[in-house]
């Protein structure tokens, strides 16, 4: 097996281009390796924030000793939580009630419901022509997007009769994210709670030992020492 | 390496975030539907005029145990500095036949225990030092009972001693007695531990340097 691997590899002839299209492919596919990296530190850190948010909500309960054991702990701890989302969510959702108001306003007085204004939103932006096999490369078997940026299928434009998609949409999508992210922290201070709640009311005996004694509780008898000890001193 | 760890976690959350984004959406979802119930729930109490958004009574309690926790703590502090701050009332009482002092003493100070007359019988009623025991103060009246004025002692029971009953030297000025000069206090010996102490012996370039002014 390993002698055909190194058979295949050794018996692969390539032209300086495509050394110089390998190196180039290998670069792209470190300096991405790092960007998601670094997109992942980022939904790491914004987990860790909510999970820290999570201690703060049961902090007192727990300290006043007002919950002592796992199961209330989890039922307060549910609690507090879904109050605290409802509470945040508020604004997203009103948010996106108003976008959608906007939008039911506007489609009735143009009479306007089987529009679609996230297609309509599309035109600010610019689209690719995916489609055109032209495209694409062959190498070594395996197809690549060859030009990229492809040639556009169609350039941002500005319509005045889409305005009030261009209104609409951001409105609601951004009203979504926001909407997500603090389910996201509610889903994570749920999952910590559970996690608390069979940490602190666990009694541990780990790195106990009964035969140890307390060396600070043996009172000092110097009767007990030799006359070589109490010279030491 | 710190930066590295934190990296391949990044990597790790990265690769796991379609999975992540799949549970966000499910409880975005779970969320909605109970956000919805618990609307309808809060619109109620709006219209009960109660509060929608009520302290939990577990967390009242906590509050509760917080704040009587640190409220113990702040009037520890102020009774310990008032203690001191106390007014205490001493009436002075001589009486004729008995703990008279002799001709040409100070009459007893005030404030100081009279072991022959101990306060027996007199409860210690509305004064200041309220709940703090009695300590070696006889004769002293009980509350409601009204003080005598500065400098006109009386018998135990209220009736006054006459100017001639007064001891001599009683109202003059205390004479004031020059402070005698404080006596060194010897100090104690110091404890010497029962220790061998080998001798010291000089350095080796000490004792070439003895030969050399030998031979000089």
């Amino acid at each position: 097996m390993i002698d055909a691997l190194l058979s295949f590899f050794i018996s692969v002839e390539m032209s300086d281009n495509d050394r110089r299209a390998l190196l180039i492919l290998v670069i792209i596919l470190l300096v991405l390796l790092f960007i998601i990296g670094l997109i992942g530190m980022g939904i790491r850190w914004i987990i860790m924030r909510q999970a820290d948010k999570a201690d703060g909500l049961m902090y007192e309960v727990t300290v006043a000793h007002v919950i002592n054991n796992p199961r209330d702990y989890r039922k307060m701890a549910s609690k507090k939580n879904f109050r605290l989302f409802f509470q945040k969510s508020l604004i997203p959702l009103g948010v996106i009630a108003l976008g959608v108001l906007i939008w039911v306003i506007y489609s009735a007085i143009v009479d306007g419901w089987n529009r679609n204004i996230f297609e309509e939103f599309l035109d600010l932006f610019f689209l690719w022509h995916y489609e055109d096999p032209d495209n694409y490369v062959q190498i070594f078997g395996i197809t690549f997007l060859a030009k990229w940026p492809a040639p556009f299928e169609d350039h941002p434009a500005f319509h005045v009769e889409h305005l009030v998609s261009y209104i609409v949409v951001p409105i609601i999508v951004g009203g979504s994210l926001a909407y997500l992210y603090q389910a996201q922290g509610y889903m994570v201070r749920a999952l910590v709670c559970v996690k608390r709640s069979n940490e602190v009311f666990r009694k541990s005996l780990k790195g106990y030992n009964a035969n140890t004694l307390d060396p600070n509780s043996v009172p000092y008898d110097p009767s007990l020492h030799s006359a070589n000890d109490s010279n030491k001193l | 390496m710190k930066f590295l760890k934190n990296f391949g976690l990044g990597l790790l959350y990265a690769l796991l975030f379609p999975v992540i984004l799949a549970a966000v959406a499910v409880f975005a979802v779970y969320g909605f539907l109970r956000g919805i119930v618990y609307f309808f729930i809060y619109l109620v109490r709006f219209f009960k005029g109660e509060k929608i958004f009520a302290a939990f009574p577990e967390d009242e309690k906590a509050k509760e145990i917080i704040d009587r926790a640190r409220g113990l703590k702040k009037e520890e502090a102020p009774a310990q500095q008032q203690a001191p701050q106390q007014n205490i009332y001493v009436q002075q009482n001589y009486y004729p036949n008995q703990g008279l002092p002799p001709q040409g003493q100070q009459p007893q100070q005030p404030g100081l225990p009279n072991p022959g007359y101990p306060q027996q019988g007199l409860p210690n009623q509305g004064y200041p030092q309220q709940g703090i025991p009695s300590q070696g103060y006889p004769n002293q009246p009980s509350y409601g009972q009204p003080l005598p004025p500065y400098g006109q002692p009386q018998y135990y029971g209220g009736q006054p001693f006459q100017r001639d009953q007064l001891p001599p030297g009683y109202g003059e000025p205390t004479p004031v007695i020059p402070q005698q000069p404080e006596q060194a206090t010897p100090q104690p010996e110091a404890i010497t531990l029962n220790r061998e102490v080998p001798p010291v012996e000089p350095a080796i370039e000490n004792k070439e340097m003895e030969g050399d002014e030998d031979d000089d």
